[in-house]
């Protein structure tokens, strides 16, 4: 009997130390699910810049952009259904995106003396670029 | 030693082909699904809500309430059972339901066990729910109450030792149990009040009255529990006063079949495959713990009353009580093995223990078990051969036993109150709420506050209004919440009237939560004794979100959609993407339309450095841009935009920008 009750005290343990004795496998959650979406639709719109011209001296004061563009047209609403011939145009100058129009023609105010960069961009609906990018660019010179 | 080695060998097999061969249990009514479903919006207004649960319910005990958007009650009659469905309760709706959110709260009721969950979901007709309960979110399961658990040990104890008087007193003390009549009758009371008290804490915790509780599925198991029971008692008052031997099996078997209405009332039912095999488990494993706990107490009774008489301690009862404890300690170890493999849904999920307040009060009774145990081989190897010389030490760990054994008592009642971590839902979910607990300034009311999800936008508040000194419900007349957020000048403060629905517990949906920060929220509570105010403090959690990212061509930006639910959406890119001055572009929409922003503010932040807020320019309505210079290197860009009509989004995403 002494030998059968301690025997049983080791199984007894084992077998109730393998329900107690457990590990904590607790997972945490993430609030981000990240996914790839596809690739940016291409446009059938061709941009470039008539005025001011590469290298055009211009006064002081205000600036007249001319825009020509082609195989597309500007629409005033966003949304996030993209259409190849449809968006509107991002001015960036000197590195700075300083208005968004929906106009071939913008007045970029109190320009600063110096060489300027000035970019075009036309972009999507949702505000996004199309891929390759429609954008043109050029340099001028304010007095 | 051969024969031990046989018994120990076949104890294993019978435990691994239980536990691989048995489903796991259920034991606690979880929802699995519903019509309409969590979070759905449909076009058409349903003309009943249908729920799944995981288990049979009791339809005349459970609730289920459906809440338009201002926290009317709109259903238009009781739960009712799904013919041939026994897990489905439907309630009906009125016809021509108009289109909203509409939020359904219920609390089931488990046929099986009678145990209850409960929890809130939403729909929409016609317009999507916005900011509901999650799915993932576990049902609220109510802990086990005092009265529950108290009076659970003392059915428990006084079963024990009723079946050992029959059990033990019959084999190891040929039918001459010590203090006969007066044991008896102390143990068969203690054993009918525990069965009162459950009876009557069920009625308290199900609050829906004796009547109705008696007519129930849950019910007809307490009626067969009393009868059984009150037989025992009436057996144990025949028995003491008859002192023969032959009468005692009746006070063990009415006491076994006590047992056995338990073991049926209890978890092993719930067990989705092979349920009688579970009872047969419990029912073994009850009448083991009651021939060794049990025997512990007549054992203590004999050797006092032998010592009082000045005769000498009864060490041959004594050595045949250690071979029936020997015995009955192994039947429990493999009884309450495959129990507990059971009830944890599989060798595979003993991981899981330690995740579920059952697993760590399970953890705890087998510790304690293992004391006890420890207790018993002391005194079969070192106290009881000195017994004639010295009964001190003797009594004094059967003393330490008899504490430990009521301790056991106490958590075997509290551990079956709690829903299985086999009836846990199958994965850890993140925080879907958040919550406050507070109590006022003279201490009569405690309240604890939780708004579901806890993001900004519309939430589902739940307030359990309780006696600060009983912890039970307070019966409160009114309950508002006062919303102010903290450090705002620029937002009024707000309030939302909470409606009863049963218990401790007022709930009602409101977009008061309506910007991201911490809020100050004071609950008035009106009493019959007057009105108090609870001061608490609630601060808005992140909203999940879900990015998807289309990554450019040469010289195009990678362009992140973050998904803020409800139809939400902020595009955002940073253009180039390599270092240098750049543009931080942010867009909302709502359906795929421009979302007008009342205020946009950027901000980025570069690993291991500090934040920084970025001047923004309106370039239309839905968009925002700031001009900015980055460096090479991965960083953090945050969004916290406030549309026209004063939903709050927030967003984060990450990207690494690269040299130029």
């Amino acid at each position: 009997m002494t030998n059968r009750l301690r025997a049983l005290f080791i199984a007894a343990a084992l077998v109730l130390t393998m329900v107690a004795c457990v590990s904590n496998s607790s997972t945490s959650g993430s609030a981000v699910i990240s996914t790839a979406s596809g690739p940016r639709p291409s446009s059938t719109g061709k941009l470039s810049i008539i005025s001011p011209a590469t290298g055009e001296v211009l006064p002081a004061g205000d600036v007249t952009l001319k825009v020509k563009l082609t195989g597309a047209t500007i629409v005033a609403a966003s949304s996030t259904h993209l259409v190849p011939d449809q968006g509107h145009l991002h001015v960036i100058l000197d590195d700075n995106l300083i208005t968004m129009t929906g106009s071939t023609t913008t007045i970029l105010p109190n320009v600063a003396s110096g060489t300027h960069l000035l970019k075009v961009e036309f972009v999507a609906n949702d505000h996004a670029p199309f891929d390759p990018r429609v954008i043109a660019a050029t340099s001028f010179k304010v007095k | 030693m051969r024969a031990l080695r046989r018994v120990c060998g076949a104890a294993v097999i019978v435990i691994v082909a239980l536990s691989l061969g048995a489903g796991p249990a259920v034991a606690h009514a979880n929802l699995l699904s519903s019509d309409p479903k969590d979070g759905a919006t449909v076009a058409t207004a349903p003309t009943h809500v249908t729920l799944t649960f995981s288990e049979p319910v009791d339809a005349g005990l459970s609730l289920v309430q459906v809440l338009d958007s201002s926290g009317g009650d709109i259903h238009a009659g009781p739960a009712v059972a799904v013919s041939g469905e026994p897990r489905e309760l439907s309630v009906s709706l009125p016809a021509h339901l108009p289109d909203g959110v509409y939020t359904v709260n219920w609390r089931a009721v488990s046929a099986a066990d009678s145990h209850i969950t409960a929890k809130a979901f939403a729909f929409g007709v016609g317009v999507r729910p916005g900011a509901t309960p999650t799915t993932v979110a576990p049902p609220f399961v109510p802990g086990p109450s005092v009265l529950w658990v108290a009076g659970k040990m003392l059915l428990y104890a006084g079963l024990a030792v009723l079946f050992a008087a029959a059990f033990v007193g019959a084999i190891a003390f040929g039918g001459v149990i010590p203090s006969r009549r007066a044991l008896l009758l102390v143990a068969a009371s203690a054993a009918l009040l525990g069965a009162v008290v459950m009876l009557f804490a069920e009625v308290r915790d199900v609050g829906a009255g004796l009547g109705p509780l008696l007519r129930s599925q849950v019910g007809a198991r307490y009626l067969w529990l009393l009868a059984l029971v009150a037989g025992t008692w009436v057996a144990s008052l025949w028995t003491g006063a008859a002192r023969d031997r032959w009468t005692l099996p009746v006070v063990g078997l009415t006491a076994s079949g006590a047992m056995l209405a338990r073991a049926v009332g209890g978890h092993a039912s719930a067990s989705l495959s092979a349920p009688w095999l579970q009872i047969g488990a419990q029912w073994l494993h009850f009448m083991s713990v009651g021939a060794w706990i049990g025997g512990l107490v007549l054992v203590a009774v004999a050797i006092r009353e032998r010592s009082r008489a000045g005769e000498p301690a009864p060490v041959a009862e004594i050595r045949r009580f250690s071979t029936i404890a020997f015995w009955s300690v192994g039947l429990l170890t493999v009884t309450g093995s495959i129990r507990a493999v059971n009830e944890l849904g599989g060798i595979a999920a003993i991981g899981r223990l330690l995740d579920t307040s059952y697993g760590i009060t399970l953890a705890i009774k087998v510790s304690i078990a293992v004391v006890l145990v420890t207790l018993g081989g002391i005194n079969r190897y070192r106290s009881l051969p000195r017994l004639h010389e010295d009964h001190h030490l003797f009594r004094r760990v059967i003393g330490a036993e008899l504490v430990a054994s009521l301790t056991l008592f106490g958590f075997t009642a509290a551990l079956t109150s709690l829903p299985p971590a086999a009836s846990a839902p199958p994965s850890a979910p993140p925080p879907s709420s958040i919550s406050a607990r507070g109590s006022d300034f003279a201490t009569t009311t405690k309240v604890t506050l939780r708004a579901t999800p806890g993001t900004p936008g519309s939430n589902t508040f739940a307030a359990d209004v309780t006696d600060y000194n009983t912890g039970d419900p307070a019966h409160p007349t009114s309950v508002e919440l006062q919303f102010q957020p903290k450090g705002s000048q620029q937002v009024g403060g707000s309030t939302l009237a909470l409606r009863h629905v049963t218990g401790a517990r007022w709930t009602a949906v409101g977009t008061n939560l309506s910007l991201v920060g911490t809020w100050s929220v004071v609950t008035t509570v009106v009493r019959p004794a007057g009105t108090v105010q609870v001061p608490l403090t609630l601060t808005t959690r992140a909203p999940p979100q879900t990015i998807s990212v289309s990554h450019g061509g040469a010289g195009q930006p990678d362009i992140y959609t973050i998904n803020l639910g409800a139809g939400v959406e902020l595009q955002t890119y940073i253009d180039p993407g390599t270092a240098g001055p750049s543009q931080f572009h942010v867009t909302a929409f709502q359906d795929g339309k421009a979302l007008p922003l009342a205020s946009a503010t950027l901000s980025a932040t570069l690993a291991g450095g500090a934040s920084r807020t970025l001047a923004s320019d309106r370039l239309a309505p839905e968009h925002f841009v700031a001009n900015t210079t980055l460096s090479a290197g991965d960083w953090r860009f945050d969004i916290q935009a406030t549309t026209t009509d004063g939903r709050t989004l927030q967003a984060t995403f990450s990207q690494t920008i690269g040299a130029p």
